[in-house]
């Protein structure tokens, strides 16, 4: 969930980039200002460091890499990951670009009300899907137990590639359907309408001019939910289907020598910085601009006439087993475990824990975006680039690497920290870093760059103009992006797993122990509390969106 | 016919008043027609209501005797066989200039060759040979232009229709492109309409103009007939400059009382001695001679370039209520009138129009 929420961050910031162009090459070329360097330099350095020190940790050791690297196991793993990815990726896109042409183009009934329950999915974290999947279909699940009521004996098969192939795709398709979804509604309408009068009807209009203009946000959607697969932990792992995640967290849990864990954790970090990379790259290639500008028309919509109900149909079927099926779950449990009086429906301790680490998260994650955003907003040069670059390699990091090196960098070097609440901290820091950037630069570029120049033209040195103009105009994306990481972390499983303090508990560790343990009534409570949590931070991003799309279109009028 | 269209109305959601009202209005083959009107006035929905990319609410449409809206009949924009260019050509930027025209190809039934054949010929007809691997993006806004016009051209459309195909030019580049286009839409011997809002544009590229205000038509006519004879109040402001006067048509026809005297006017108008009319004229219609009925004081002067226009302030005769009334007159460059010079003004007659009551 985490990484997908960053690459949509760094897709606006990048939006925001590319619109604000000509401000941002007004803005001050001068030196950084001294005072800003030490604390920049040393927030990217330790970001830095628990990753740089895995790859040393490995180069030093006396196993020999090549023999981990060739195990049967290694290659088991990458084959499972990229098997994954791969189907998820490609149902998703199944699933999502007709659901996208439907809802934008096909007037079908309740065309306006699927439009928003297709994208709802996006609160579920994996985690709380899998809980579901599992208490829904697994054995003592409530589908389970329809069907025994029933006199039917037979539990489905939900372990292993199918169910964690099945599961991902219903928790996933709705990052492409945002991407085409957007495309669709920006594209040039004239083109359609243009192919229309050459001639071509509906469907082949659909294949020959949208679907190639498609391409851009179908990659970028497409390369979100790869990403998004080979960085879960919490779906793969219930589900028992050993990826690089839940490989590396076994061998944590079981090896002594935790070399192989590090092997897999850098396997796993080279593939999800490729795909991060190609990410990147679709989005500078991905200039399908129209030629010439006219004026946008309202496109008409099209009329199935008797086929309208089989728009209706696909997108119950959708909402059914994405969000209905999950929210009726999460229900039945509470619902049941009310009514048998089961005690431990939420233990007040995990729930204050959550509150409280993601909190201080929320305060540190901020303090040490700020620095970076205004180095890398206000300061062009290739200082400021490489600092920029490092703190966004955040989005290539999985939870599970950033806490399995923190736990080799604790065990050797930070004893005294090692399963402590700071060195937990510091994942979350380093976690959700990118996060916090994102929202702080999207609201340093969106001021008007003349402001701080009037600042100057008064008299003001440079620290007034950040204390008194810059600081009090950025408080809105300092409180959205506190609330944003407070929110994820709330959210966060396999660093608070492998870092928390012996015995600490937060509603993320309660809903995974009870799952596995198939307590399902006492996941539910903290798995509602989550999804609530996680509707919030949606909210927040979705609305700096919209912000940010309503500046830029200000801006090109 | 090629097109006839029937008491259409059209209103958008969300707009009180209607985008098209009651319009009525038929098409004949060869013609070249200029819809002209101001932003907002209909003329763009029209097109799209007659190339099937709007539905109207009422009304019938037909092409060529065939119906294709009204009495729930809907004939897809894919089967009604007309071209559009659109105002932002809307070229698709994912292929070439060659797949681009050869785009309207594909559903046609005949042989490669042909095929082949067809998109050469058009190619040459719209000046582009040599480009046709080039990409949209590459290419100029006239030519980019003249692949959107080949691509209209090339399924040989009962009608082709541009929208404001001039606008997105610049000023030198409009202008050969208003004489380039015509002159390859009149080869290629298709009926085609047009939509703009610049009124010397519609005056020089077509043979019929039809001006459209808040979604009605105002008036049909040859461009001589839209300029120098306009029928409403509208026509007479939006197409060229004009006074209006407000007067009495006089015992005989051709005279009309104004409160710049009596006039005589035109005398192709069917009003009764007595009826209050209001009345067209072009400054440039309105002459400096010594010997004028008309008296006025050059109350100020713009410089123009090619004339300079000027504001007389003239005495109104004693039994109207305002005491002065202004026209504007075009004065030569050369002409060294200062403001406060008194004029001696004469209208001939054939230049004062009668438009309406």
């Amino acid at each position: 969930m985490s990484e997908n929420t960053f690459s949509l961050n760094l897709k606006t910031v990048n939006q925001i980039a590319q619109k604000t162009g000509h401000s941002i090459k007004n803005m001050w070329p001068s030196r950084i200002p001294l005072i800003l360097i030490p604390p920049v330099l040393i927030i990217t350095l330790s970001l830095a460091v628990p990753l740089i020190y895995l790859v040393i940790r490995l180069l030093q050791t006396d196993a020999s890499i090549w023999n981990l690297l060739l195990r049967q196991q290694t290659l088991q793993a990458l084959l499972n990951t990229l098997l994954l990815s791969g189907a998820v990726t490609i149902s998703s896109i199944i699933i999502a670009v007709p659901l996208a042409w439907l809802t934008v183009r096909i007037d079908f009934p309740g065309r306006k009300l699927f439009s928003i329950l297709t994208i709802v999915p996006l609160v579920i974290p994996s985690l709380i899907g899998g809980f579901t999947f599992i208490s829904a279909f697994g054995r003592g699940g409530f589908i389970h137990q329809l069907l025994q009521w029933l006199n039917i004996n037979f539990v489905p098969d939900i372990y292993g590639f199918g169910g964690a192939w099945i599961l991902l795709t219903l928790l996933c398709y709705p990052y492409v359907l945002l991407t085409v979804r957007s495309a669709l509604m920006n594209m040039d309408q004239s083109q359609i309408e243009a192919a229309r009068t050459m001639g071509l009807n509906p469907i082949k209009t659909f294949f020959k001019v949208t679907l190639p203009k498609l391409k851009p946000a179908v990659t970028a959607g497409g390369l979100l939910i790869a990403l998004y697969t080979i960085s879960d932990f919490a779906a793969v792992s219930l589900l028992q289907y050993n990826t690089f995640t839940r490989l590396i967290y076994i061998e944590y849990q079981t090896s002594f020598n935790r070399i192989y864990a590090a092997v897999l954790a850098l396997l796993l970090v080279m593939m999800s910085l490729i795909i991060v990379s190609l990410e990147m790259k679709n989005q500078n290639n991905n200039h399908y601009y129209s030629v010439g500008a006219g004026t946008k028309r309202h496109l008409m919509k099209i009329t199935p006439g008797k086929w309208k109900w089989l728009g209706t149909g696909f997108c119950s079927l959708v909402v059914l087993f994405s969000l209905i099926l999950p929210a009726g779950t999460i229900i039945y449990w509470i619902f049941r475990g009310l009514r048998q009086g089961e005690e431990l429906i939420i233990r007040p301790e995990a729930a204050f824990n959550s509150f409280y680490v993601s909190f201080l998260a929320a305060i540190l994650t901020v303090s040490s975006a700020l620095p970076i955003a205004l180095v890398s907003t206000h300061y062009k040069s290739k200082f400021s680039g490489f600092i920029q670059n490092i703190a966004y390699a955040g989005y290539a990091l999985p939870g599970i690497v950033v806490a399995l090196s923190l736990v080799f960098f604790g065990a050797n070097y930070g004893r005294l920290f090692y399963q402590t609440l700071p060195l937990l901290l510091f994942a979350y820091v380093i976690l959700f870093l990118p996060q916090a950037l994102g929202t702080l630069r999207s609201s340093l570029l969106q001021l008007n760059p003349h402001i701080e120049d009037a600042g100057l033209i008064i008299g003001f040195s440079r620290m007034q103009i950040l204390h008194k103009i810059i600081l009090p105009l950025l408080k809105p994306g300092i409180l959205s992006g506190a609330a944003l990481v407070f929110l994820t972390s709330m959210k966060e499983l396999p660093a608070t797993m492998l870092l928390g303090p012996i015995g600490f508990r937060s509603l993320t560790t309660e809903i995974w122990n009870a799952t596995i343990e198939a307590f399902y009534t006492r996941a539910a409570v903290p798995a509602l509390i989550l999804i609530i949590i996680s509707s919030f931070s949606l909210a927040i991003i979705f609305k700096r969106k919209e912000d940010t799309e309503q500046k830029c279109q200000l801006q090109e009028s | 016919m090629i097109i006839n269209l029937k008491n259409i109305l059209k209103t958008y959601p969300e707009c009180e008043s209607p985008a098209l009202n009651n319009i009525n209005l038929s098409i004949k083959s060869g013609e070249i027609i200029t819809l002209l009107g101001p932003s907002g006035c209909g003329k763009t929905t029209l097109l799209r209501l007659i190339a099937g990319l709007e539905k109207p609410d009422q009304g019938e449409i037909y092409i060529k005797n065939n119906q294709v809206t009204g009495n729930q009949i809907w004939v897809p924009p894919e089967k009604r066989e007309v071209g559009m260019v659109f105002q932002d050509f809307a070229l698709f930027p994912h292929l070439n200039v060659q797949q681009n025209i050869a785009f309207a190809l594909q559903n046609m039934k005949i042989s490669e060759e042909q095929k082949k054949n067809k998109i050469n010929s058009i190619i040459k007809l719209v000046g582009l040979s040599g480009l046709s691997s080039q990409n949209p993006a590459d290419l100029s806004g006239g030519q980019q232009q003249r692949v959107a016009l080949a691509r209209a051209l090339i399924q040989d459309p009962l009608l082709v229709m541009l929208d404001e195909p001039f606008n997105n030019l610049d000023m030198n580049l409009r202008s050969k492109m208003q004489k380039e286009i015509t002159d390859i839409i009149h080869k290629s011997g298709t009926t085609a309409v047009f939509v703009t809002h610049n009124q010397k544009e519609a005056l020089s590229i077509s043979n019929k103009v039809i001006v459209m205000d808040k979604g009605q038509i105002e008036q049909k006519g040859t461009p001589r007939q839209i300029y120098e004879k306009p029928k409403t109040k509208f026509v007479a402001s939006f197409v060229g400059q004009s006074n209006i006067l407000s007067g009495t048509i006089g015992k005989e026809k051709n005279t009309v009382i104004t409160p710049l005297g009596r006039l005589s006017c035109r005398t192709d108008h069917n009003k009764k001695p007595g009826t209050r009319v209001d009345l067209s004229i072009k400054p440039e219609d309105i002459k400096i001679n010594s010997s004028g009925s008309i008296q006025g004081t050059i109350l100020s002067q713009k410089y123009k370039g090619q004339y300079v226009e000027a504001v007389i302030s003239i005495k109104t005769s004693s039994n109207t209520k305002s005491p002065n009334k202004n026209l504007n007159i075009y004065l030569t460059p050369d002409d060294s009138y200062k403001k406060g010079d008194k004029l001696s003004l004469s209208i001939p007659p054939k230049n004062v129009n009668i438009i309406s009551s």
